[in-house]
C-alpha cells in the first residue's frame, strides 16, 4: 500500500517538474529587466577594480578572472510580489546546475550561497539574500576559473580603509537593507 | 503544490529536518560538501599540522545543519521530527548530559570504526522554558574526538554544547 502510494507521489512530482518550464537565472535576469520593481546594476570589474599598476601580477590574474557583478534588488513594497519572486528564484537555484555552500537564516532573514563550476575554478559566485520585511538582493559574480583561495589573499593585501576598490557604485543597492 | 509537499513530507520522503530551513522564528545554519572543499582548498599550502588536521577534518565532512527555536511551536516540531528521525535512522545514544537545567542529547550513526561516526546529531531540548531548542546534525567521516573541534569553529548558538562530548 505504501509503495503504491509512493509511486503515485512519485509521479505526480515528475509531472509537475516536466511541466514546469524551466527558467535560468540569466533568463530571470533577462525577463526583470523590464520590470520597474526592480533595481538592477550590471558592473565589469573594470569599473571597480583599482588601476593595474597599482597591482602586483598575481592580483591582475584575480582581478581577470572577475568578469563582471550583477545585481538584482527588490526593495519590499509588496508582499505578495516578494513571495513570488523569491519562491521563483529558490526553484531556479536549485535546478540550474548551481551548488549550494551554505545558507543561513535567523527568523526574518535568509542568505544563500552557491556556486558554479569546480571547487578551484568557479565560473559563478551567487549570493541570494532576503529580508521580509525589506526585499531581496540577488547578486551574481561572473568570472572565468575564479578560485577563492587567490581571491581571499587578494582581500588580505588590499587595504579596505583605502578608496583603491570602488564601491561608490553599489551604495544605491544597498540602500534596500537600510 | 502546497497539498503535494505536506503529503510528501508526511509519507516520510524528507527524512531530514529541511523544512526548518525556512522556517519563521526558526534560527537555521546549513554548510554543504563543496563549502568544505572550498575551505580546505583556502589554505592547502599551510605547514602548521595543527592547521593541517583542522582541513583534513573539515574534508571529510559533507555537511553541518544547525536549527535553533525559542518559539514554543517550532520547538514542539523540531522535537518530534527529531524523534522520528531518530527511529526511522535508527541513531544510537552516545550520551546525554544534563548542564545548567538544559538536556542535551548526544545521537551517532556508527561509522567505519569505534571512533569514526557517520552521522552525528545533537537535540537540545528547550521546550517549557525560554530556552533554545536547537538541532544539530553533522554527517560525513567523523572523528568523534574533533566534535569539539567542530564546535569551536562553527561558533553557532547551541553549538557550544557539543564541547561536553567526551570519547574515552
Amino acid at each position: 500500500m505504501k509503495f503504491v502510494k509512493l509511486t503515485v507521489l512519485a509521479l505526480a512530482f515528475l509531472s509537475l517538474m516536466s511541466c514546469n518550464n524551466e527558467q535560468s537565472l540569466q533568463e530571470y535576469y533577462v525577463d526583470s529587466k523590464q520590470n520597474d520593481n526592480f533595481i538592477m546594476l550590471d558592473v565589469p570589474t573594470s569599473l571597480i577594480a583599482p588601476a593595474s599598476e597599482k597591482l602586483s601580477a598575481d592580483q591582475q590574474k584575480v582581478v581577470k578572472s572577475v568578469k563582471k557583478i550583477n545585481l538584482l534588488a527588490y526593495s519590499l513594497k509588496d508582499t505578495g510580489f516578494y513571495n513570488s519572486e523569491t519562491a521563483k528564484l529558490k526553484d531556479i537555484l536549485k535546478n540550474d546546475d548551481y551548488d549550494e555552500l551554505m545558507k543561513v537564516g535567523n527568523t526574518e532573514q535568509r542568505m544563500r550561497i552557491f556556486i558554479k563550476g569546480d571547487e578551484d575554478a568557479i565560473d559563478e559566485v551567487v549570493v541570494f539574500a532576503q529580508d521580509e520585511n525589506k526585499g531581496f538582493v540577488l547578486a551574481r559574480v561572473l568570472g572565468e576559473d575564479m578560485n577563492v583561495a587567490d581571491m581571499v589573499r587578494f582581500a588580505e593585501t588590499m587595504d579596505t580603509s583605502s578608496a583603491t576598490l570602488n564601491t561608490g557604485s553599489f551604495e544605491g543597492i544597498m540602500d534596500v537593507f537600510k | 503544490m502546497t497539498v503535494l509537499l505536506v503529503s510528501v513530507s508526511l509519507t516520510g520522503f524528507s527524512q531530514n529536518f529541511e523544512k526548518f530551513e525556512d522556517m519563521k522564528d526558526v534560527t537555521s545554519m546549513v554548510m554543504n560538501q563543496k563549502m568544505f572543499k572550498l575551505l580546505g582548498k583556502m589554505d592547502l599550502d599551510s605547514k602548521d599540522p595543527e592547521m593541517k588536521n583542522y582541513i583534513n577534518m573539515v574534508n571529510s565532512l559533507e555537511d553541518i545543519q544547525v536549527f535553533t527555536t525559542k518559539n514554543p511551536s517550532a520547538a514542539s516540531m523540531m522535537k518530534s521530527e527529531f524523534n522520528a528521525y531518530k527511529t526511522s535512522q535508527k541513531l544510537e545514544q552516545l550520551m546525554r548530559v544534563k548542564d545548567d537545567g538544559k538536556n542535551v542529547n548526544f545521537y551517532y550513526k556508527p561509522g567505519k570504526s569505534d571512533d569514526f561516526v557517520s552521522e552525528f546529531l545533537m537535540f537540545l531540548n528547550g521546550s517549557g522554558s525560554d530556552e533554545d531548542t536547537v538541532i544539530i546534525k553533522i554527517t560525513g567521516d567523523i572523528d568523534l574526538k574533533e566534535i569539539g573541534k567542530i564546535a569551536s569553529s562553527i561558533n553557532f548558538k547551541g553549538s557550544e554544547e557539543l564541547k561536553n562530548v567526551k570519547v574515552n
